[in-house]
């Protein structure tokens, strides 16, 4: 159920990083800068949105009933996101 | 702001070995009584006491650790297989070796009838091992057979020193597998003792 929870997180980041950083970079020459910042929100957004869409769907009995920290969890997929900037920042 | 109060001093005690009912009409708090005692909802006064531990938050982590909660609605994710759900769980093997779920192992939880949600539902619960379980309406939309299934697996695990709080408005049955019942009206919890049956019956809550 962990993999199912990073599963949609990285879905839902992926979308708002895309959104926050396809417009922008058009306009900015810093590339940089445009990436951290879609890293950042993408990734905060996609945690907020991950948790809201979870207790929409009534799903977060389940992660309690298994004894999985959830908050944890969530913040741990927000640190790995930002760490993807490290994995791309040589090639660009 | 408009505030509703739902409940008011009730509480209620459900003890190992047991299985106990909440029985009440529609809107009268059971589901919220439940909640609250999973700590899925904070109650603005009042406390959870699990085996002489006091819980006055919602403590998700220590409540967990003595207890198992079926939600009213479905607590699994639509588009995951039955069997990738259960490889999930501690020894998953043993559950796999249920007639009904390796029936639907195979299928997608969103496939399920009603019926084989609540009986997944249920057995995963039963299979987590949890001194207490918390049945928020196991029986309702299930069809008979499965029905059957759930009572004698609650009946099981009652006898193996767990205990149960259940609610359901199927009150035949509850009053069939419930050795002690209470009943929730006017914001307060009513001890109706074992055998209420007949008290149901008086009290219109059924035929």
């Amino acid at each position: 159920m962990i993999l199912y929870l990073l599963q949609k997180y990285v879905i839902h980041s992926a979308v708002f990083f895309a959104a926050l950083v396809i417009f922008p970079l058009g306009f900015s020459d810093n590339t940089g800068y445009v990436l951290v910042r879609g890293f950042f929100f993408g990734g905060l957004l996609g945690a907020g949105y991950t948790f809201y869409d979870f207790r929409k769907r009534n799903l977060w009995p389940l992660y309690d009933n298994l004894r999985v920290p959830k908050y944890l969890l969530l913040c741990l997929f927000f640190a790995g996101f930002q760490s993807l900037y490290l994995v791309i920042k040589p090639f660009i | 702001m408009p505030q509703l109060s739902i409940l008011d001093g009730a509480w209620l005690k459900a003890e190992a070995g047991r299985v106990t009912a909440i029985i009440g009409r529609n809107g009268s708090g059971k589901s919220t009584l439940m909640k609250v005692a999973a700590g899925q909802i904070k109650a603005m006064a009042g406390i959870t006491i699990i085996d002489g531990e006091r819980l006055h938050g919602r403590s998700l982590q220590k409540r967990f650790r003595n207890i198992g909660y079926l939600p009213q609605d479905s607590m699994l994710p639509p588009d995951i297989k039955v069997k990738r759900l259960i490889k999930s769980l501690p020894d998953p093997e043993k559950l796999m070796d249920d007639p009904l779920i390796q029936k639907i192992r195979h299928q997608k939880t969103i496939q399920l009838s009603g019926g084989e949600k609540r009986y997944l539902e249920t057995a995963i619960l039963f299979h987590l091992n949890r001194k207490y379980i918390l049945l928020d309406e196991p029986f309702t939309g299930v069809e008979p057979s499965i029905i059957d299934l759930l009572i004698q697996k609650i009946r099981k695990e009652a006898r193996s020193g767990k205990g149960i709080l259940l609610t359901d408005h199927m009150h035949r049955y509850i009053s069939e597998v419930a050795d002690t019942g209470y009943l929730l009206h006017n914001r307060q919890c009513y001890d109706l003792g074992g055998g209420f049956s007949g008290e149901l019956k008086k009290m219109g809550y059924h035929r």
